[in-house]
């Protein structure tokens, strides 16, 4: 009896627990997901959105959220990831007409959200990695970083955004990493929410 | 047993007058007394030296002859992060990737590594790149 009372315990205390990362370059509407994702579940959005590189330079953390499909139920917390690049440059930054000493600040912070990035990935359970489908999937980013999830066995959904965009392509994603779930959204304009809940639940509650 | 000059590399006997006066070539008087090569030695490294660069090019061909070859590089970098000026940082996602403490190269050859990163793993997250640029500094 004390086994199985302890059993369930453990369950629900996972399923409380999971902790689905947001990953992805940077502007390719890892926050835009979050916020649709948090505003669909919640009512209430998570963080601001920016065409200026590296919006997102601290861990954002929506807790306690649910989704349910069919007669699954999923428990979750939802921590969208500062955007992972090779390299954090300023300039990037003035070109969107921001000063020097600002565009250095934000640099600095953001090569700061990269380490904190990657190395929260010893602490999620699940990963929604997110592609611009109107860009080129071959990157180092996406290579590496999925790469290192699938050595750590930590599930994946690929979620191939911007399918509104005019050159979007999101049949080259599925192409390249075959071996994942996808599925092509348009996370600013609500385009197949539901077919990415239904993935989630689908590939996380037991 | 030769002498080597220590400024010049010329070589000198044992007992040459060189040794005494100054090196014929430059006028050094600082002389490194060095071993003689055996050839036995020589022939054994050339040996080892070949074995290396075969291996070095069959990985090379094998790396070159598969179908995803664009997705292996040969890594040779230290540091994590790479302050290449102000407001400008090459992020190795490789390094960063691995269980491996942080190091941070400040300037050419100069690194900083992140000690806390190599005990606990809590630690990293706290890792300020501002807060480094500061030490060196000062």
């Amino acid at each position: 009896m004390r086994n199985l009372l302890a059993r369930l315990f453990s369950f629900f205390k996972k399923q409380q627990d999971i902790s689905i990362g947001v990953y992805g370059p940077p502007n390719v509407g890892k926050t835009t997901l979050a916020n649709r994702i948090s505003s669909d579940l919640t009512g209430e959005e998570l963080g601001s959105v920016s065409e200026i590189p590296h919006e997102t330079r601290e861990i954002q953390k929506k807790e306690r959220m649910e989704l349910q499909a069919n007669a699954n139920t999923l428990s979750f917390n939802l921590l969208d990831m500062p955007g992972i690049s090779t390299k954090v440059d300023y300039r990037d930054f003035t070109e969107h007409g921001m000063e020097a000493d600002a565009a250095k600040g934000r640099a600095k912070e953001a090569t700061k959200g990269i380490v904190e990035a990657i190395k929260f990935l010893e602490e999620v359970d699940a990963c929604l990695v997110v592609f611009d489908a109107t860009e080129d999937p071959y990157t180092q980013v996406n290579i590496t970083v999925l790469g290192n999830l699938e050595a750590k066995q930590i599930p994946i959904v690929i979620v191939a955004n911007k399918i509104d965009g005019d050159n979007a392509d999101p049949a080259t994603i599925e192409e390249a990493f075959p071996q994942h779930p996808m599925v092509e959204i348009s996370a600013k304009e609500g385009t197949n929410m539901e077919q990415l809940y239904d993935t989630v639940v689908h590939k996380l509650a037991h | 047993m030769p002498h080597q000059c220590m400024n010049c590399g010329s070589v000198y006997p044992d007992e040459a007058e060189e040794l005494m006066h100054g090196c014929s070539h430059c006028n050094s008087t600082l002389f490194l007394f060095t071993k003689d090569a055996d050839p036995q030695d020589t022939d054994t490294l050339h040996e080892e030296r070949d074995a290396v660069l075969e291996e070095i090019d069959a990985f090379l061909a094998n790396v070159a002859n598969t179908e995803d070859s664009h997705s292996h590089s040969i890594v040779f970098d230290l540091e994590s992060i790479k302050i290449e000026e102000d407001g400008v940082y090459a992020i190795n996602l490789r390094r960063l990737l691995e269980k491996l403490p942080l190091i941070v190269e400040l300037k050419e050859g100069a690194y900083h590594i992140h000690l806390p990163s190599a005990f606990t793993q809590g630690e990293v997250s706290r890792f300020d790149v501002s807060t480094l640029e500061e030490k060196e500094e000062k």
